[in-house]
């Protein structure tokens, strides 16, 4: 079980070689275990996140490379966006490729003098100029290294545009993939790092043991017909995209800044409509499921645009929620998203922002709802951080305090919330209150998610922990989100795979183990948020949430959230501001730490 | 007279979008949806995750034992699946 770390120093040039201790690999597993073990230990409380002691942690899975759907890697830091432990995943190739170097993980330090890229070729690595990249997208990054796997930020990142991404495979043919969420791509760029290169040590059958071969061979045809049958039917085109029928449907897309939950007209933006303007399909690593969609408009004012890859929250944030239905318009929003390399979901939540803000006669802008036009000029103004647009790249709670506009301003601790309007499903709200990133929907995806008891707080509370739990379990490994949400049968049988393949390679692991795991993680996230200062105050819903929507008066009375927020806390075993206890720490072994 | 609104799949399960229910007395959130399910399928199954009185979710009331009045307005949500 023997795995290692990359340290890069970018401050001194140094790279060397460590092992991850057994003791931690046994209770923290990979991926997100490990990002939040290292973050909690290296991490000084307080630290500027775009400073020079803030870390950028790669961490991959035990099962990268070795099974499918277990390809993406994650990339954590202290966010910049949100001042709390921020991880975010991304699928593709990397991750995949990076596993075929004999990395488990990177931690990389400090800041270069220049703008420079981390090159892995094997067990060669260097740290090489990257001067000739100033200014240029990840697909221009990408294109540049035929043999290598990329992940890079773009002119975004560069400018610590608090919610720049970082974004790999952007260029190759197979599914591009996007860690989006947090302000990474600015933690990045803060380091002067513009990309990670890697290119294998082995070929995929030198990377798995000889003696575990036939074991894992079995179980890659079990995952392939498991993914056919069990998960292909539930995917529909892809990207997500069948959610906005089902959004729509129950009234919580959002509109027009979460005022509204339903849009006439919705149709041109759902599931049938990218249908019909789809062109090609990608897939992530080794994965029959092929999710990647990639279109090409018909008409309107971007009519002939191509763009390899969207996704419903792209879609309901820069469509419904800025009532624009035209997908011209959207693609373009997200191409030139990907470009700059920003957030698609802090991207259209500010914007509906602006858009709002405007038509109250608020801010000296003018942009109105459905502007094609307006909307993708603002894309510009925050990539390049000119006018409205400099204060916008500072994310959407800085630039509302800076406009004293809090009130329109739809976040959970400086995450601009994505395409779930929360005041009817409020099991969502608990979600987007505890997610440890800030306003996350990925972590507890309730509203995706059968309770027990559907219609009490326990239920609600008890759900949310549950799939936080097995969600910071399954993404040590790193598992695919599409496989539990869209899965026709039961999301368990995911985690039953998982394990399963873990115990191939010699893991003995068992599912209680396994779930506790992920509620050790997702205790040490919230130390290190409790850490930095979070408490219940920060667990909150925004105004927006408060207010009776217009046009079907739902809302989340504070005192009702309290209650759902009091019998989290109890089931998590914190106390009444969110602290983990003293016996919850020592339960989870993490009591000395 | 009470008036529940479905959506999504909760709309397919009742067979209609929108309903007037008249009943005398007291009557449960339980009771007043059982009864709604056009083939006589337990409305209240995997599908519906999400029920409204007056805008506010049941489970700040008293859950599926809430008690219904004249004049309320009751809202089902299905469960998202398949997104």
């Amino acid at each position: 079980m023997e795995k290692l770390l990359l340290r890069v120093n970018l401050t001194d040039g140094s790279c060397k070689e460590e092992q991850i201790p057994p003791e931690v690999l046994r209770n923290f597993i990979g991926g997100k275990g490990l990002a939040a073990y290292y973050a909690y230990k290296e991490l000084k409380p307080g630290i500027d996140p775009l400073g020079i002691e803030n870390k950028i942690m790669f961490f991959i899975g035990p099962l990268t490379s070795v099974y499918n759907v277990y390809s993406r890697h994650v990339i954590a830091a202290k966010s910049p966006q949100t001042n709390t432990f921020s991880d975010s995943y991304a699928g593709g190739w990397f991750g995949a490729e990076l596993a075929r170097t004999g990395y488990m993980g990177i931690i990389i330090e400090g800041k270069a003098a220049n703008l420079v890229y981390l090159k892995i070729d094997g067990k060669k690595i260097s740290i090489e100029d990257a001067g000739d990249f100033v200014g240029k997208t990840p697909y221009e990054v990408d294109a540049a290294f035929k043999d290598f796997r990329v992940a890079a930020i773009g002119p975004a990142g560069e400018r610590l545009v608090r919610f720049a991404c970082v974004i790999n495979d952007a260029y190759k043919k197979g599914r591009t993939g996007v860690a989006g969420r947090g302000g990474i791509g600015a933690v990045m760029g803060s380091k002067n790092l513009k990309a990670v290169v890697v290119r294998e040590q082995w070929r995929p059958d030198e990377f798995i043991p000889k003696s575990h071969q036939a074991e894992v061979e079995e179980l890659r045809r079990t995952f392939i017909e498991y993914l056919k049958t069990e998960v292909v039917p539930g995917i529909g085109l892809g990207g997500n995209l069948p959610a906005m029928q089902l959004t729509a449907d129950a009234k919580v897309l959002p509109v027009r800044n979460f005022r509204e939950g339903y849009i006439e007209g919705y149709e041109k933006v759902a599931e049938q409509a990218f249908r019909e303007v789809t062109i090609g399909k990608s897939t992530c690593y080794l994965c029959p499921i092929a999710c990647g969609v990639h279109i090409k408009a018909k008409s309107g004012p971007f009519a002939g645009l191509d763009l390899d890859r969207i996704e419903y929250e792209t879609v309901a944030l820069n469509g419904p929620n800025c009532k624009q239905l035209d997908i011209g318009t959207i693609s373009k929003v997200a191409q030139l998203c990907n470009e700059y390399g920003m957030d698609t979901i802090s991207v259209g939540n500010i914007t509906g922002f602006v858009m709002e803000c405007s038509e109250r006669g608020l801010i000296d802008y003018r942009l109105d709802y459905g502007d094609s036009e307006g909307q993708v000029k603002l894309v510009d103004l925050i990539g390049q951080r000119k006018g409205i647009g400099d204060i916008l790249a500072e994310g959407l709670m800085s630039a509302a305090e800076k406009l004293n506009l809090q009130t329109y301003a739809v976040q959970v601790k400086g995450m601009e919330i994505p395409g779930y309007d929360v005041r009817g499903p409020v099991g969502m709200a608990l979600a987007y209150a505890t997610a440890d990133r800030g306003g996350d929907h990925l972590r507890a995806w309730t509203i995706v998610a059968e309770a027990n008891e559907p219609f009490t707080i326990v239920g609600k509370a008890k759900l949310n922990k549950d799939l936080q739990d097995r969600n910071s379990a399954l993404w040590c490994l790193i598992g695919c989100d599409n496989i539990p949400a869209n899965t026709t049968g039961d999301p368990a049988k995911f985690v039953d795979l998982s394990i399963a393949g873990l115990n191939s390679l010699d893991w003995k692991m068992d599912k209680e183990t396994f779930l506790e795991t992920g509620e050790r993680i997702y205790n040490v996230t919230r130390l290190f948020n409790v850490r930095e200062g979070f408490s219940r105050r920060d667990d909150q819903l925004p105004p927006r949430f408060e207010e009776p929507r217009e046009d079907t008066g739902w809302k989340i009375a504070r005192t009702d959230f309290n209650k759902m927020l009091d019998e989290y806390y109890a089931i998590r075993g914190w106390d009444g501001e969110g602290k983990p206890k003293a016996e919850t720490l020592k339960r989870l072994g993490i009591d000395k730490w | 007279m009470v008036k529940i609104k479905l959506y999504g799949i909760a709309q397919e399960i009742a067979g209609k979008g929108e309903l007037d229910v008249n009943f005398e007395g007291p009557i449960s959130l339980k009771t007043l949806i059982k009864g709604i399910s056009k083939d006589d399928r337990d409305t209240l199954s995997k599908e519906v995750q999400v029920i409204l009185v007056n805008g506010r979710s049941c489970i700040f009331m008293e859950g599926l034992d809430t008690q219904i009045k004249d004049g309320d307005l009751v809202e089902v949500l299905p469960l998202l699946k398949g997104g």
